[in-house]
């Protein structure tokens, strides 16, 4: 047989076994071929496919489907597919370089590295990590430990803060703890999926596959849509509910209205396992105020369902019809949320309000019935949330207000008292709004490291937030990456970076699975791991005699021993992958946090044979471990006690019970007025992983989707004289751009809005975007300002 | 020589999905799997990138195909992944190495 029939047999065979849902056990692994495979998670969404990698003469040669993963069952999205060639652009960064007057020229690594040291000795207190969730969890690690642990400054936060920061305050005000309750395990039962604000056709494909999957079985599952434009998942949805935005809030409680106006809500549910909450003097607050369940139905009174219809457009009827499924004990009720609801001033409010129409109809934890919020980075969960790389917090669910948060954090990592700070550091915005203020003005940053993110293209409001500091002469931009991207561009210093299988990692994805990959190829020149670079930069601080690079003991932060108790120097790269597995220590070290908050993680070892654990990940008696697939839920959550049947054993009334929130409707900071009457809404494409840095060096992927462009209803082109391919100017009071006019293309602008995609570096649509945020999360609006249109004619 | 082995749903009665699979069968490039259920098991084998994302916009734009979702690729064998041009950067900005 030759080799390229070797090849199409192991192609068929693959598709074959994914196709006829074959038993792992009988599920062929990929052939080898001289081939050498692996597992890793696929590098892009929140959905955390698991992919096996084929390795061939030091290059990935060959991706498949991962059988054994129960994430993707074998299958994978275009994105996923084209995974391993998104490790071959050919302008990978190779080389350390610095800026000098308009160019980058090359330096070594030993002079970078001296570089960031000597800018962080000199003012500590004015240095700043912006991370991403994107970063491997040791990745994120690492650079916690170090800002909080070592620099004791707390300036340390990720891109994910843009994502999913308000389902973090959410699920905090609800349940006491961060993240779902609940997994994908639940579009296998689901009888109804509802999307508030989501596309995962396009978003989390091969979630949305497993829907298309029942439904093609034959399987009666409804999908409900509640969205402000069409989308590919419009096309499969038995309703489609469409709602001026910002008013999901009032929906939600229209919905909470008529659950108690018509008594279907679940009484035992919520009498035995529930309290209800406010804000009790209108102002923003995490945990808020108890109300008693009177008031709370007296504050749902106005949200009749034809208060509703004409606040969010959506019909009463519609209403009426949600309600009713919700008031509906014998079906199993999914919903799911993204971007949509997170990407929103009242971010929290809305992820509160979701969680409360569950609760309030006792569709929570059973398998198909539940409420998951679902993240758009492979590590959003893994890094961000858990090791708690945002501003305000420490490992494992604490926060660096809290003393006694602060004193265990000492105690695991060896410090003397009152080394890690009190003061919350500076969220996203502050940490840029910051950094582009002159120091004489106040702005506190002057030396900011960008890791694996892209800030000069995904930050809202760029024109304020990220520019001015490329204008100031002591502002000083560091930016880790794998291909030049905007935010290269304009950085004094580049370190390149190693991408993917070119390094060991882990993940932790939407529902809770932390994931690890093994490094499988090298990187290219003298691109070098983001964790490596944030402990070279350590050491030498600990060499220039910085004693917050040392433990109460003096030893380094980032210390590490080989098998015989010997120090290994991971500092240098040539000992990076040696003696020891750094990402191993990392992770041993970090998972001692795990258990506060019941999050608890199994040993490395566990995930190097697993294709992802669920956590809380416990010990059986007979020294296996187990998963956990729903959370505060009696026999499937260990830390429910018996007879319990649920217990919210982090409640933030510390009675065990769940808060129903109410928040009333609030509109928006910037809507659409006589000057600028459109609203713009932006958002990501099939094809493209975010700013594109990655999928826009894939040629298919680049052709399929070369450019952004602007979605707009036919009517409202027509009035402007508008057509197809046309390019229009779009204005709002923060900047204009031009894009060309795409209409019925693969998404549907209702009249009055329009839609552009922010993956294309040509066309900054976040120069357009609001920096107004949630009070609470501090997340912006990406999703809602106003914005006008005008025809561009060329002369 | 790219391969890929795709999953093909479809969507339809028995007699929809065997007009899908005779259109999709008759693609240049394209071999059909056995049929389990609604889904399909398709190789795609092509020259080259460029041809095999058309096969596979065809496989998609194929009336009844619900999702396609891969199972395997192999790149082996193909010699510039990153083939074609890196689109220009903004215009009038220098960018990279000296
Ligand atoms: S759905 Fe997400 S994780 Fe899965 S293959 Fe596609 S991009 Fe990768």
């Amino acid at each position: 047989m030759d080799r390229r029939e070797f090849v199409k047999l192991t192609a068929m065979a693959a598709a074959t076994a994914a196709a006829a849902r074959l038993p792992v056990a009988d599920a062929a692994p990929p052939a080898s071929d001289g081939v050498r495979w692996d597992k890793a998670p696929c590098r892009f969404c929140g959905t955390g496919c698991h992919v096996q990698v084929g390795v061939k003469g030091g290059r990935v040669v060959s991706i498949a489907g991962d059988r054994q993963a129960p994430v993707n069952n074998g299958l994978l999205c275009v994105k996923g597919y084209h995974v391993g060639l998104a490790l071959y652009g050919r302008d990978r960064l190779t080389r350390p370089m610095r800026k000098q007057g308009d160019k980058h020229v090359p330096i070594s690594w030993d002079s970078a590295v001296d570089l960031i040291a000597q800018r962080i000795k000199k003012n500590p207190s004015g240095f700043a990590m912006y991370g991403s969730g994107q970063w491997t969890i040791p990745e994120g690690y690492a650079a916690q430990k170090f800002i909080k642990g070592g620099l004791s400054n707390n300036h340390i936060d990720p891109n994910a803060r843009l994502c999913m920061a308000s389902a973090v305050t959410g699920f905090i005000g609800t349940y006491g703890v961060d993240e779902p309750a609940s997994c994908y395990d639940d579009l296998d039962a689901a009888d109804v999926i509802i999307l508030w604000g989501n596309n995962p056709a396009e978003m989390h494909p091969v979630l949305f596959s497993r829907f298309i999957d029942r439904r093609s079985r034959g399987e009666r599952v409804k999908l409900i849509d509640l969205g402000t434009r069409r989308t590919r998942t419009t096309a499969f949805a038995d309703h489609y509910l469409c709602f001026k935005p910002q008013t999901d809030l009032a929906i939600a409680n229209g919905i909470a209205h008529l659950l108690l106006r018509d008594g279907t809500y679940d009484k035992a549910f919520v009498e035995g396992h529930c309290n209800f909450r406010h804000e009790a003097d209108g102002k923003p607050h995490l945990f808020g105020a108890p109300m008693t369940f009177d008031a709370y139905r007296k504050a749902l009174d106005k949200y009749t369902p034809e208060y509703v219809e004409k606040l969010s457009g959506v019909s009463a009827a519609d209403i009426v019809m949600l309600a009713k499924l919700f008031g509906q004990r014998d079906l199993r009720i999914t919903s799911l949320w993204c971007m949509g609801v997170n990407q929103h001033t009242r971010g929290t409010a809305l992820n509160r309000l979701i969680h409360a129409v569950h609760l309030l109809s006792g569709h929570f934890g059973k398998k198909g019935d539940g409420p998951q919020s679902l993240t758009g980075q492979p590590s959003a969960c893994g890094t961000a949330r858990e090791v708690g790389t945002l501003a305000h917090a420490l490992p494992g669910g604490r926060i660096v207000a809290n003393p006694g948060h602060r004193k265990q954090c000492e105690e695991l990592w060896n410090l003397p008292e009152g080394r890690i700070n009190g003061k919350p550091g500076h969220h996203t915005v502050a940490m840029w709004e910051a950094f582009s203020t002159p120091t004489s003005g106040g702005g506190d940053i002057d030396t900011l490291w960008v890791q694996v993110t892209n800030p000069a293209h995904s930050l809202p409001n760029a024109g304020k937030l990220f520019k001015p500091s490329r204008e100031l002469a002591d502002k000083f931009l560091i930016v880790s990456d794998v291909y030049p991207t905007e935010t290269t561009r304009e950085a004094d210093l580049i370190l390149p970076s190693a991408m993917w299988v070119e390094k060991n990692g882990m993940f932790g994805n939407s529902e809770r699975r932390t994931q690890q990959w093994f490094k499988m190829v090298d990187p290219p020149g003298e691109a070098r791991d983001d964790a490596w670079q944030t402990i070279a930069v350590a050491r030498r601080l600990y060499d220039l005699g910085v004693e917050g690079m040392r433990d109460k003991d003096g030893k380094f932060l980032f210390h590490m021993q080989d098998e015989h108790g010997h120090e290994v120097p991971v500092w240098d790269f040539r000992r990076y992958y040696g003696s020891v597995n750094v990402d191993e220590q990392l992770f041993e070290e970090y998972r001692k946090f795990s258990r506060l908050k019941h999050k608890d993680l199994a040993p490395y070892a566990e995930y190097v044979k697993a294709r992802g654990l669920r956590w809380p990940v416990v010990q059986r008696g007979d020294g296996t471990w187990r998963e956990t697939s729903y959370r505060f839920v009696e026999g499937e959550d260990p830390y429910v006690a018996k007879g319990k049947g649920f217990q919210f054993y982090h409640s933030t009334s510390k009675d065990d019970r769940a808060q129903i929130w109410f928040n009333p409707y609030e509109p928006p900071p910037e809507a659409p007025d006589a000057e600028y009457p459109f609203w713009l809404c932006t958002g990501r494409v099939l094809e493209h992983w975010h700013t594109g840095t990655m999928t826009m060096r894939v040629p298919p992927l680049r052709r399929a989707m070369p450019g952004a462009y602007v979605e707009m209803h036919r009517l409202d082109a027509r009035k402007l004289g508008l057509e197809n391919g046309d390019m229009a100017a779009i204005e709002t009071r923060r900047g204009r751009l031009e894009l060309p006019v795409w209409i019925g293309g693969r998404g549907a602008a209702p009249e009055g809005s329009l839609f552009v995609p922010f993956f294309d570096e040509h066309v900054l649509i976040n120069e357009l975007t609001l920096h107004e945020h949630c009070p609470i999360s501090k997340e912006p609006d990406y999703k809602k300002c106003a914005a006008r249109v005008m025809a561009v004619r060329r002369a | 020589m790219p391969t890929t082995g795709l999953v093909v749903t479809i969507e339809g009665d028995e007699p929809s999905i065997a007009i899908a699979t005779g259109v999709l069968g008759a693609l240049a490039g394209v071999t059909l799997g056995t049929l389990h259920g609604a889904r399909c098991p398709v190789v795609v084998e092509t020259d080259d990138l460029a041809g095999h994302e058309r096969v596979l916009q065809a496989v998609q734009r194929v009336s009844g195909v619900l999702a396609c979702e891969l199972a395997f690729a192999d790149f082996s064998d193909v010699q510039d992944p990153a083939g074609g041009r890196v689109g220009p950067r903004r215009e009038g900005v220098q960018h990279g190495s000296s």
